[in-house]
């Protein structure tokens, strides 16, 4: 025991900061330890949130969210669909009331067909074109591998050039107002998502369409040189959905003279 | 009394997280800087203990300050588009890492010493050397 005291005796010669005085620091120590562990649970629980919102909960979230949108989507076609068809029986009594009128509507319906807001069939081609293969083995990064919109346009342009009639990029109809853009990861026709494997749709002389893009470095030998895979078929029967939805014209009137 | 820091912060975290309190995602970059900051100033507490220099005052203004302060720079960081979030956790990082391994160096210290049968030769030895 008298050796014990005279060992801590002595340490505390050596050390002198043995000799401390707990009421000195513990409670400010305490004090800060209680925030810090109040602080690290409210980040704690704000992570375990955050989480929940990265990993596959926010996968789980958005596939629900996309479900919810799909629906909604379904609802407002058909909708869309009810609607034209009323109308349509509207103009049907006005023809079978009136006789004049049913000139009127031979007009109506072709302007409607040049317009790509009736479905229309056909002969024309299915063109085919997907993301590379390169895309998931490259190392740089998948970017410059995957179609983007500005690969699209040229499709259609060329297409049109080679007189199509009626065009749709995954059953989306390509319209005087359609849009083809890149959103995030995925290619807007119409607004609406579309995914690879791209099947571009033509109504048209199938003749024509297909010398418009195999023609020598056109579309097919840029796409291929670019190692993108492309397939091309002729169909004799084609069906090509309507535009979903009809575009809304605010700002554009019609006029029969040229301003001065 | 040694462990009632480590109580308290055991206490405080199992307060708020029983409670289920938490911060929006958009600050949780505010709470972690905070964070770093309080658990820089709890260890160089420490540290100030053990090195005998331990002023309440001062270690409480700082712990406080700290987090405060930290929170307030990634968040002007943030306003003027410069990435604060980065260095405050390098600069907070490296003094916790830094005092950290004093505190080990010194409680490694004092745990081979005071295992030692025989204290090395005290440093009065050496000024008084046996007169002849």
């Amino acid at each position: 025991m008298a050796e014990r005291e005279l060992l801590g005796s002595q340490l505390r010669r050596w050390h002198p900061h043995l000799r401390l005085k707990p009421k000195d620091w513990v409670v400010p120590l305490t004090a800060a330890s209680l925030v810090l562990g109040m602080l690290l649970a409210l980040q704690f629980g704000s992570q375990k949130s955050a989480g929940e919102l990265t990993g596959r909960g926010r996968a789980d979230l958005l596939a629900q969210m996309l479900a919810g949108e799909r629906a909604r989507e379904k609802q407002l076609e058909s909708e869309i669909v009810q609607l034209r068809s009323q109308r349509d029986k509207y103009a049907k009594a006005a023809a079978a009331g009136e006789q004049g009128l049913s000139l009127l509507n031979k007009e109506n319906e072709l302007y409607k067909l040049a317009l790509g807001l009736t479905p229309v069939v056909g002969s024309g081609i299915v063109f085919r074109v997907n993301d590379s293969d390169l895309a998931r083995e490259s190392s740089t990064g998948a970017e410059p591998f995957l179609i983007h919109d500005y690969d699209l346009w040229p499709i259609v342009n060329e297409l049109r050039a080679g007189g199509a009639e009626a065009i749709a990029i995954n059953d989306q109809r390509v319209v005087a107002t359609t849009a083809i853009r890149c959103v995030g990861p995925v290619v807007n026709v119409n607004g609406v998502p579309v995914s690879p494997p791209y099947d571009i749709k033509a109504v048209g002389s199938a003749k024509d369409l297909m010398g418009a893009l195999t023609i020598k470095d056109g579309i097919v030998d840029r796409l291929r040189a670019a190692r993108f895979p492309v397939y091309l078929e002729q169909r004799s029967e084609l069906y090509i959905p309507a535009a979903s939805v009809t575009p809304k014209i605010r700002f554009a009137r019609p006029t029969k003279e040229m301003p001065r | 009394m040694t462990l009632l820091p480590l109580l308290a912060l055991l206490l405080g975290f199992v307060m708020v997280y029983v409670w289920k309190l938490s911060v929006p995602p958009a600050y949780s970059d505010y709470v972690a800087v905070a964070i770093l900051a309080g658990l820089d100033s709890v260890v160089g507490g420490v540290r100030g203990v053990l090195d005998h220099r331990f002023e309440p005052v001062v270690f409480v203004t700082g712990f406080f300050m700290n987090a405060a302060v930290a929170a307030l720079l990634v968040f002007a960081g943030d306003r003027l588009g410069v990435n604060m979030y980065l260095p405050a956790v390098v600069a907070l990082g490296v003094r916790i890492f830094y005092n950290l391994g004093h505190i080990r160096r010194q409680l490694l210290d004092r745990m081979m010493h005071r295992t030692l049968e025989h204290p090395p030769e005290s440093p009065e030895s050496f000024a008084a050397p046996p007169s002849p």
